[in-house]
């Protein structure tokens, strides 16, 4: 309707400009109206341009908020991160997907433990061993961010793709460095199927972003590492204090017959034979003691590697012969069966400590096998080691205790009607340890127990010889 | 005269006791671990038992849980005996009700008075149970 009447009036005009001037003041007036129009124009697009920069800013002021927000309070790396990527979604083409690596200082790769986006299902179980080259200088060395709006103009897509073939769809990638005092905590990535899923405007938001959470990861860590520090020396402290008591308890016992026979002697009226017998008593007792203090010296001396093997060929069959000998007198109750292979080679070790492992493990037998019980001593060759087994029928052995029986401090819990201090088992582990061998359990609980230490074998009379003949050979 | 049941896994201990309870009137029968020590109050119908702590099989602990469950020993008074030092292992001993906690080492002669205190208390009513 407008328009109509503007053309009316206007061929109104161009009829009457044969006969007349136009009016000046109607023509200014004209091109005022279409001045103030334009301008309308160009204000009405300022101001939607304003207003988008204003929602943008506010997006982004939101985003630090909840990111900010987030990090308050104990959280754990995961949660952190997950905070983080909620924050840079809003932010974010909504066809890229973001993941957060965290980096191992231990293993050298960055693995994934948070994802958000269309993709975040990929990105999971990511990790990253060895990263490209570029991308290593870019991160390791300089800190700075990879910035590739459109992968398909990048010099540097080929080779990256080839390293990390999981990015290979993407047609925008972003990576940017989370570094806190110095040292690489982790790094952002957003991987787009569009070209610039990011506005590079807020690249420099993220990294700043970035640097925060960067803080609060390593914060978190450094409380993590702490805590488990602490929990270690509680337990560590604990085991002591319990070791003290089972050291206590096991001094108790020899104690309690050192001071009932002599008082026994003291008061009692008693025939020379009888005085005699618990003098014996009493000197028994207090070898039970000199062996005590003798096991925690060698377990003190072994623990700290002050103590040194005297290394000769010693011949294995020959050393359980004689400790069995040793200890028959006092075990009559349990009959031994040795079966050794007669043929067995010499290990090489220290005589007197392959004697206290056997020692140690037959007096285990004698002490936990049913009265009257038989005791198999079994030794055969295995691959370049000796392997020596001992198995009583007794009591047994729970399962979970069967490794902690040779931990010294561990001796607690399950194990802790099994009397006796059980720095016997401890000696021979750290003494099987100490000859590059093993010590291990089997057992079954009120069915019995068998014990198993390896020893390398000598280098065989032919090995050295071999060796001597080598360099006149060649 | 009464019958004193003692629970001892370690032999030297066992023949101490009965060297020093051989002097005095009462029958003496000394078990080798918890369970070996039930079977026997079951059958000597003890007016004491004496039990050490840390012994194989069952316990003086688990003993004491096996008496308390027995309506016919649930009143015979129980020393234990051990060689623990921590008041822990004492006090959870006075809980699960044992008479009187000694601990080892002890004397010969002080385990006698000790055990003539408790038959004693087991004719009058004031029991000190130290």
């Amino acid at each position: 309707m407008c328009g109509d009447a503007a053309l009316e009036v206007g061929s109104v005009a161009t009829k009457g400009a044969a006969f007349a001037p136009p009016d000046p003041n109607e023509l200014r007036a004209a091109r005022e109206i279409t001045k103030l129009r334009m301008r309308a124009r160009t204000l009405a697009t300022q101001t939607k341009r304003a207003e988008a920069a204003l929602q943008a800013r506010a997006a982004e002021l939101a985003m630090v908020s909840e990111v900010a927000g987030a990090l308050v309070g104990p959280l754990l790396p995961p949660e952190i991160a997950t905070a983080f990527l909620r924050g840079v979604a809003s932010v974010l083409h909504p066809e890229a997907t973001a993941m957060f690596l965290l980096y191992d200082q231990d293993r050298k790769a960055f693995r994934s433990i948070a994802a958000e986006g269309p993709d975040a299902g990929d990105f999971l179980d990511y990790s990253i061993a060895v990263l490209p080259h570029e991308l290593h200088t870019l991160l390791m060395d300089q800190r700075e961010a990879l910035l590739l709006p459109d992968t398909t103009k990048a010099a540097v897509w080929p080779d990256l793709t080839a390293a990390l073939p999981t990015l290979a769809t993407a047609r925008s990638l972003y990576v940017v460095p989370l570094v806190s005092r110095d040292r690489l905590v982790g790094a952002l990535f957003i991987r787009s199927g569009q070209p610039g899923a990011l506005d590079e405007r807020h690249v420099a938001l993220l990294r700043l972003m970035g640097h925060y959470v960067a803080g609060a990861l390593h914060s978190a860590q450094s409380v993590a590492v702490m805590e488990g520090a602490n929990a270690q020396l509680q337990h560590l402290s604990k085991a002591k204090s319990d070791f003290a008591s089972i050291v206590s308890h096991e001094f108790r016992t020899p104690l309690t017959g050192i001071q009932g026979f002599s008082e026994l002697i003291r008061d009692e009226d008693l025939s020379l034979e009888e005085i005699r017998e618990f003098a014996g008593d009493i000197n028994k007792d207090a070898q039970r003691l000199n062996r005590l203090i003798t096991d925690m010296l060698d377990l003190d001396r072994m623990e700290s590697g002050r103590m040194s093997l005297h290394l000769e060929e010693v011949d294995l069959n020959a050393v359980i012969t004689e400790a069995v000998a040793q200890l028959s007198p006092n075990g009559p109750t349990h009959p031994m069966r040795l079966e050794l292979e007669a043929t067995m080679a010499a290990v090489t070790g220290d005589r007197d400590k392959l004697t206290q492992v056997v020692t140690n493990l037959l007096s285990n037998a004698v002490k936990y096998g049913h009265e009257g019980s038989e005791i198999v001593i079994r030794g055969h060759s295995d691959v370049g080691m000796a392997h020596i087994s001992i198995e009583d029928h007794g009591v047994g052995i729970p399962p979970q205790a069967l490794d902690e029986v040779f931990e010294r401090y561990a001796r607690l819990g399950s194990t802790q009607h099994i009397q006796g201090i059980g720095l016997g088992l401890p000696i021979v582990r750290l003494i099987a340890d100490l000859h590059h061998g093993r010590a291990w359990a089997e057992s079954e609980v009120n069915v019995g127990s068998t014990f198993h230490f390896t020893v390398p074998f000598a280098r065989t009379a032919t090995d050295a010889s071999l060796s001597l003949a080598a360099p006149s050979g060649a | 005269m009464a019958t004193i049941v003692f629970c001892e896994d370690d032999p030297t201990i066992q023949k101490l006791i009965g060297i020093a309870m051989r002097s005095t009137p009462h029958r003496i029968f000394i078990a080798a671990d918890g369970a070996l020590g039930l079977e026997m109050i079951q059958r000597e119908q003890p007016d004491l038992v004496c039990t050490d702590l840390s012994m194989p099989v069952l316990d003086g602990f688990q003993l004491m849980d096996a008496l308390k469950a027995e309506a016919a020993f649930t009143d015979v008074p129980v020393i234990l005996l051990t060689a623990s030092a921590q008041r822990t292992t004492l006090d959870e001993g006075k809980r699960r009700g044992a008479v009187m906690v000694l601990s080892k080492p002890i004397g010969m002669a002080d385990l006698r008075a000790q055990v003539e205190s408790v038959l004693a208390g087991l004719l009058s009513p004031a029991l000190d149970s130290q």
